[in-house]
């Protein structure tokens, strides 16, 4: 009895691992400026026909992305996000990892708010 | 979105319920034959089928026992009233059936005898995200999440919570008519108990339709959350596999 009672214990906690979500992230950019942003979003990619995400954001817009990652490495924004061209009406600017890394916070899903701060020429 | 039908013309003769039955099954590769049913089809006590000839509808109800141990009346409400609206915003479509197009209709319903249980939770913390998950076993809580803290406003929680109830519901029709290869496996994108994706596993498509219940490798092609929440459908053959297992009345 106690066997079939283990058996049921793991087969219940192997189902409940086994189809649970993986781990997500996401990153989200806001445009906190007063123009209409083109961005285009760079990633490191293992394929070499994967194209980086083009978007742009109205004035107080956001969008982003899920990321998928383990719980261990949850203090760090998508690790494939390697730069971001941000482009207005008069101005273009390219950010590279380093310089993402400063900007972005975490309040749950990670926010890249783009302001004259970050965004001006 | 009406996308291109996904499943290939086959001619049968017969009446038209013949037909539609002959043509449904070998789509998702059910043995079919008149009047001596598989042992699984058309058997569950969580969906019910009415099939309007006349009309070319299909109206699916599914009934799925919602618990709310933790939460306030309203916020049980609330994550009912998005978790219905996220299967019927992912699952209603169009398909082709041997040459005919069917609109179909997915409307979730509480119900406290489904065999389908489901836990919902609020996740109030900002730190992680609160994975959902779905065995698809009958009798075997499932539990859906809303990640409050998570986003950054009410929108994207709530975007987010709609497709994750239309994707972990899913998981129920793929176990049942699959079994669970087909459903913890995704489809085939991701190993059946690690929920990796597959080497073999491509990326997001970068325009068109993502398939509710696939896993894509998004190391090969990201895609936005807004096309994520926009662009995501049910596939075709999962409609049927629906229809499948549903309890089915003609009219």
């Amino acid at each position: 009895m106690r066997i079939i009672l283990r058996i049921c214990l793991i087969s219940v906690m192997l189902a409940h691992s086994a189809c649970r979500e993986p781990e997500a992230g996401f990153v989200f950019l806001e445009n906190a400026t007063t123009d209409t942003l083109q961005l285009t979003v760079e990633f490191e990619s293992k394929d070499p026909t994967s194209k980086p995400l083009l978007f742009s954001l109205k004035p107080g817009e956001s969008d982003g992305w899920r990321f998928t990652g383990s719980k261990s490495r949850s203090d760090e924004a998508d690790s494939k996000f390697q730069a971001l061209l941000i482009k207005s009406e008069n101005c273009e600017q390219r950010l590279e990892r380093p310089m993402l890394k400063k900007h972005v916070r975490k309040n749950g899903a990670w926010i890249l708010r783009i302001d004259e701060a970050l965004f001006s020429c | 979105m009406n996308p291109k039908s996904e499943v290939s013309e086959l001619k049968v003769q017969g009446s038209d319920e013949d037909r539609f039955h002959a043509f449904l099954h070998s789509a998702i590769n059910k043995p079919y034959s008149v009047n001596k049913p598989y042992k699984r089809e058309h058997s569950s006590k969580w969906a019910d089928a009415i099939i309007r000839s006349a009309t070319k509808t299909i109206a699916i109800t599914v009934y799925i026992n919602f618990k709310s141990p933790k939460l306030t009346q309203d916020e049980r409400l609330n994550l009912i009233e998005l978790a219905t609206q996220g299967i019927g915003k992912y699952w209603n479509r169009e398909i082709a059936v041997d040459g005919t197009l069917y609109k179909v209709t997915v409307t979730a319903q509480h119900k406290s005898e489904s065999p389908l249980p489901v836990i919902l939770r609020i996740e109030k913390s900002t730190k992680d995200y609160g994975r959902s998950v779905n065995a698809g076993v009958l009798g075997v809580d499932a539990r859906f999440i809303y990640n409050k803290g998570f986003f950054p406003n009410t929108t994207y929680s709530d975007d987010d919570f709609k497709l994750v109830c239309a994707h972990e519901f899913g998981h129920s029709v793929l176990k049942a008519a699959g079994g669970i290869s087909l459903s913890w496996g995704h489809k085939g994108t991701t190993g059946v108990v690690s929920q990796a994706v597959k080497k073999s596993t491509p990326g997001y498509p970068t325009s068109g339709p993502i398939d509710l219940m696939k896993y894509y490798d998004d190391k090969k092609q990201q895609v936005t959350f807004s096309q994520l929440i926009n662009d995501t459908i049910v596939s075709e053959k999962d409609v049927m596999r629906l229809i499948w297992l549903s309890k089915i009345q003609w009219k």
